[in-house]
């Protein structure tokens, strides 16, 4: 055993006596052994000057807000011991059950005053959600653990939840909006942003740390497994306005870097963001989006990024590609005509059903004058560009599942205008992929409609976001676009006359079809084609990584960030809702077993981020306060 | 809960006006980083009126609200470690920080600064608190959350490992400046 050292003793206390004076005896006793030992001399002279040195370390005072925060919050946690939970057990009494809740509450007693079924948290597999806001010129991204959540009947819980964190800040050289996120699992952050004149910046930010939040979660971990960091940063540039640099036309390269160690890294400026918002290949590696020129000279191309490469490289010339999501790692674009031409009826693009007689006079003069237009749909390698094409012909920006098995797209009438496409009657379906490319799903298919009993598919979280679909470039109806329906709504409605969707039996499609008459086999019986909105001009639309499920968010108007998300199963059985009709932000991020969304408060401003899950975590629901700013949920 | 909702925000909203300050001083001294030491101040208070039942005393408000700070910065230290937090450095990639960022780090960017970043995070607490935040004796055992004894143990270990810290900052700051000459002083800054 190492004998102790004998100075051990005099400097323990050193270090006591510059809080407390020591015993008489203690005191006599370290006096002498400091007259004789020179560098315990030295330590109490160190620890004069530390504590002189920590008097006077600077306070830093607390930012201007920090009551407003602070104050927010508190009104937050208030709301929550105060909000009128008794309507959920009121239900149907609407208002007179809001007058009875408020005197009931009161009292605490009544026939009315039912107790919430459980009002303690619960925990669920811990998953990062972020958000994004701005200020200014400045993006902060936070990021914060859902660990637990309170269950989605209780009235009064008291579930904190997760306070989020900035991860990442980023200065911009001029204020930008973003608009569309895309987050891969290695931490590589894309972001869409649009400058005040309407053109759009390609971008993506390496975030810290993101790479070990996805171990916390087991299927995270496996998908960073699969993917890989990026390389050496190439030429990083701090995000800069197409105004700043003058520039009118694409530009695959970034600005001038004088950043040798800056996070972002710019693809592209000075263009026209067009089709679906850009979406990460399901390994992480690719980033695809679609954009043309700003100055109107042409029409859109698909555009690839790979992870370490310098600059996005456009892999369509035809300058008539919309990027509309991915199908494994091959790229799913709507393609319009080499030359518009006439669809073969345009009065059978509008889907069955569809009001087209109530369009206004201007609409209807407008498509008059214009003719329609019918998009194709090609699967294009992205790394030489080869395409095939997919007999799904009317079918525009279709949303692939992550298993290849189902796709949602747009069904309406298509106009060319210049560069432009415009969607001025239409409506969402869901059928299937894999019978339109005759390429099997994966060996784990999403449910088939055929299986009618059980709940959505086992979870298996991951924060990976789902490939997502959106019209960006289109000129959308005038008028607002109603909530969507959901699919029992409509459930089972035939393909518009005039589609072409080949191997799709009649049985399958018709009207008197159910999943129950179908035979039980996916193979042999493709998913019905499905009517799942009506009157749809603008949304986004986001599969779950099993593909077990798809949340829509439609626009409350054309070209607002305001709407409305439904999020519902595409199977087993198909069309439930697991989210209602609510009120969202534009931005959602949908995994297995949850979804998050940002609320907009009645003013249309940010409220909070919400989570809500479902599956195997059990029905549960998380608020969590948020900034005021330009929020997005990914 | 038992108490009074409105009690409770009222007692919260009146410490907040008494303590607020030191509180951020204290959690900007923990984490380093005034923007997480704000969320965390905001947490805390959060905190305090979730937790008012647990108050026994109001006399110890002020200990009890630092216990509540103390362990809401240590839950976020360990959340870094385990997630490899790495803290956002905008401003030292050429991004424009606010002139108030800038003069914090400024501010915190010295060898003391360091020292106390390169202790355990518990023994920076004891330090904080006693030096910083001047608490002492029951006060500072409360704030720690430990007993009188336990934290005089903490707070002597804490000064130790302070005083070993600094020497090495001193004597990495003497070597740069040997080898940078004048410009020592402002690659602490730019650090």
């Amino acid at each position: 055993m190492r004998p102790r050292d004998r100075h051990l003793p005099f400097r323990e206390a050193l270090a006591r006596r510059v809080d407390e004076p020591l015993e008489p005896a203690a005191e006599a006793s370290l006096q002498a052994h400091l007259a004789t030992c020179g560098p315990c001399r030295s330590v109490a002279q160190a620890y004069d000057a530390q504590r002189k040195a920590l008097r006077v370390l600077h306070a830093p005072d607390p930012p201007r807000d920090l009551w407003a925060r602070t104050a927010t919050a508190l009104d937050h946690e208030v709301g929550r011991h105060t909000r009128a939970p008794r309507l959920v057990a009121l239900g149907s009494l609407a208002s007179l059950g809001l007058v009875l809740a408020v005197a009931l509450g009161a009292s605490g007693l009544g026939p009315f005053d039912i107790a919430p079924p459980d009002t303690t948290p619960f925990p669920v597999t811990p998953e990062p959600v972020a958000y994004l806001t701005t200020d200014g010129n400045q993006i902060t991204i936070y990021q914060t653990q859902v660990s637990s959540v309170c269950p989605a009947s209780a009235a009064d819980c008291a579930d904190p939840g997760p306070t989020p964190r900035p991860v990442a800040r980023v200065a911009l050289d001029a204020a930008l909006s973003p608009r569309d996120l895309a987050l891969a699992a290695d931490g590589n952050l894309a972001i869409t942003a649009r400058d005040d004149l309407g053109r759009a910046i390609y971008s993506v930010i390496s975030l810290p740390g993101s790479e070990a939040t996805a171990t916390e979660s087991p299927s995270a971990t496996a998908r960073s497994s699969a993917s890989r960091r990026p390389g050496p940063p190439g030429p990083s540039a701090s995000l800069s306005t197409a105004a700043a640099t003058g520039q009118t036309g694409p530009t695959a390269s970034p600005s001038a870097a004088d950043l040798a160690d800056a996070t972002v890294q710019q693809l592209l400026s000075g263009v026209i963001a067009a089709g679906a918002p850009a979406a990460w290949s399901p390994d992480g590696t690719i980033l695809a989006f679609s954009a043309r020129p700003a100055d109107g000279s042409a029409g859109p191309d698909v555009y690839v990024w790979r992870v370490g490469a310098p600059a996005a490289k456009a892999l369509t010339t035809d300058h008539r590609s919309y990027f509309a999501s991915w199908d494994g790692q091959r790229i799913v674009v709507s393609r319009t005509p080499a030359t518009a031409r006439p669809a073969k009826s345009a009065s059978s693009h509008p889907p069955s059903g569809h009001p087209s007689a109530t369009r206004t006079p201007a609409q209807a003069s407008a498509a008059a004058a214009t003719p329609s237009i019918v998009a194709t749909t090609v699967l294009l390698d992205a790394a030489t560009g080869a395409a095939q094409p997919v007999a799904l012909d009317d079918a525009w920006l279709p949303a692939v599942d992550p298993t290849g098995h189902l796709v949602v797209y747009w069904t309406g009438t298509l106009t060319a205008q210049g560069p432009t496409v415009s969607l001025t009657a239409g409506a969402l379906f869901i059928a299937d992929w894999s019978a339109a490319t005759g390429i099997p799903p994966l060996a784990t298919p999403s449910p088939s409609p055929a299986d009618t009993a059980g709940a959505p598919g086992p979870t298996s979280p991951s924060p990976m976001p789902s490939p997502s679909v959106t019209p960006s470039d289109s000129l959308g109806g005038a008028s607002p676009t109603p909530p969507l329906t959901g699919p029992t709504a409509t459930a089972r409605t035939p393909r518009p006359s005039g589609s072409a969707r080949p191997r799709t039996s009649p049985a399958a499609v018709s009207p008197s079809a159910s999943p129950s008459d179908a035979d039980a086999s996916p193979a042999a019986v493709p998913y019905p084609v499905t009517q799942i909105g009506t009157d749809v001009t603008d949304w986004l639309v986001h599969w779950a990584p099993d593909g077990s499920a798809y949340g829509i968010w439609t626009a409350d108007a054309p070209g607002s960030d305001v709407g409305t998300l439904i999020v519902v199963t595409a199977g087993a059985p198909a069309g439930q809702d697991l989210l209602g009709s609510t009120p969202a932000q534009r931005a959602f991020s949908l995994s297995d077993g949850r979804v998050a969304w940002v609320t907009p408060d009645a003013s249309g401003e940010v409220g909070e981020l919400r989570v809500v899950t479902w599956g195997a975590d059990g029905p549960g629901d998380v608020h969590i306060p948020i900034r005021h700013g330009v929020t997005l949920a990914f | 809960m038992t108490t009074d909702r409105a009690t409770a925000r009222a007692f919260v909203e009146q410490l907040f006006r008494l303590h607020h300050a030191e509180i951020y001083a204290y959690l900007a001294h923990m984490v380093r980083e005034p923007e997480t030491a704000a969320d965390l101040a905001q947490e805390t208070f959060v905190k305090a009126y979730r937790a008012f039942d647990t108050l026994e005393d109001p006399a110890h408000a002020r200990a009890w609200l630092y216990q509540i700070a103390g362990r809401t910065a240590l839950d976020e230290l360990r959340r870094r470690r385990i997630v490899r937090f790495v803290p956002w450095t905008g401003e030292s990639r050429g991004v424009a920080a606010s002139a108030e960022e800038t003069a914090l780090q400024r501010r915190l960017s010295g060898d003391l600064e360091r020292a106390l970043a390169a202790i355990p995070a518990r023994q920076r607490q004891a330090i904080l608190l006693a030096e910083l935040q001047e608490l002492s004796g029951v006060e500072l055992a409360q704030a720690l959350g430990i007993s009188h004894v336990a934290a005089r143990a903490l707070l002597t270990r804490a000064r130790e490992s302070l005083r070993q810290a600094l020497a090495v900052e001193q004597a990495a700051a003497a070597e740069r400046g040997s080898q940078r000459g004048s410009r020592t002083e402002r690659s602490r800054d730019d650090r």
